[in-house]
């Protein structure tokens, strides 16, 4: 919250993203600027983990905004912003990968089986290998494992927050993270007596078995 | 070795942490102004063109109408000399009537 007051303070003098939003509804400009300087960072990460793709997380965050901009005053306040706003970019994101995927079966006449290394920019240079296996693996999940893993392991969002976004109970969310994790350890299972073997194909990237 | 095992995963899965937030270009929001604008303009320039249709479908409306009134005046006329005809007839016959 004090990040959102000194933001807002500094681009609005708002201390309420809800309030930034009723001006965003009237077409104010300035307003729509505050939300997105609150927003932008969170949405960007966000599509960032689904897409694993530069280009692709600007484009979606493009749309979300474009969304958000156009959607402002159907939004009734029965959630947080942030969690509609959440909604929106793991939807456009999802979006984008069920599109990628549909392309990319036509294109080779395949499923896509070799997921693309991704260096997220963010990452500590020490963990930047072992984060690209993770991100690679996290794409092995289901959509709705996926979702509650980049939601708490990546966004670090608290559990309820993510059963108020994916709108399931915090049991549900619990259960999914447990077997999102489970998965994900099955997964490295494959992984790791290959990566003993050759590190070299760590660096280019290696296609684990789906 | 199966402490390794368990030690590297446990790494990989919270590789993470201690992450910085990557950042979209600088150029984002404009991009997004652009596309809101755009989107906007596209707008009306549809009410433009739908303009055109409604103007054509309406002047081809005007002219059937024209036609249907000309029809119609031009069976009315008909109709009159049709009418005057009957009448005509009538007294010729009423003339002829030897019995009232």
């Amino acid at each position: 919250m004090r990040h959102y007051i000194a933001i807002t303070k500094r681009n609005h003098g708002l201390n309420n993203p809800n309030e930034i939003l009723k001006l965003v509804v009237q077409g104010d400009q300035k307003a729509f600027r505050a939300l997105y300087e609150i927003f932008s960072a969170k949405v960007y990460n966000v599509a960032l983990s689904y897409t694993k793709n530069v280009e692709d997380a600007e484009e979606i965050t493009q749309d979300v905004f474009t969304k958000i901009y156009k959607n402002a005053a159907s939004f009734k306040g029965n959630s947080a912003l942030s969690t509609w706003i959440y909604r929106i970019t793991i939807n456009s994101s999802l979006n984008l990968i069920k599109k990628r995927n549909r392309f990319s079966f036509v294109k080779t006449g395949l499923a896509s089986t070799e997921p693309p290394t991704f260096d997220h920019p963010g990452i500590l240079l020490e963990n930047k290998e072992n984060a690209r296996i993770l991100f690679q693996v996290i794409d092995t999940l289901s959509e709705n494992q996926k979702t509650v893993f980049i939601l708490s392991y990546i966004e670090e969002l608290p559990r309820q927050e993510i059963a108020d976004i994916m709108a399931l109970s915090l049991k549900a969310v619990e259960s999914l993270l447990q077997r999102a994790k489970g998965n994900l350890r099955k997964k490295l299972e494959d992984v790791y007596p290959n990566r003993r073997k050759s590190k070299s194909k760590w660096s280019k990237g290696y296609r684990l078995k789906n | 070795m199966s402490i390794d095992k368990d030690q590297w995963k446990f790494e990989v899965i919270n590789s993470y942490k201690g992450a910085k937030r990557a950042k979209p270009s600088e150029d984002l929001f404009a991009k997004i102004e652009q596309q809101i604008y755009t989107s906007k303009h596209r707008r009306s320039i549809i009410s433009l063109h739908q303009q055109k249709w409604i103007s054509i479908a309406a002047s081809f409306l005007l002219i059937l109408n024209a036609c249907a009134i000309g029809l119609c005046v031009k069976n009315s006329m008909v109709n009159r000399a049709e009418v005057d005809q009957t009448v005509k007839n009538l007294s010729i016959i009423s003339d002829y009537n030897l019995y009232e």
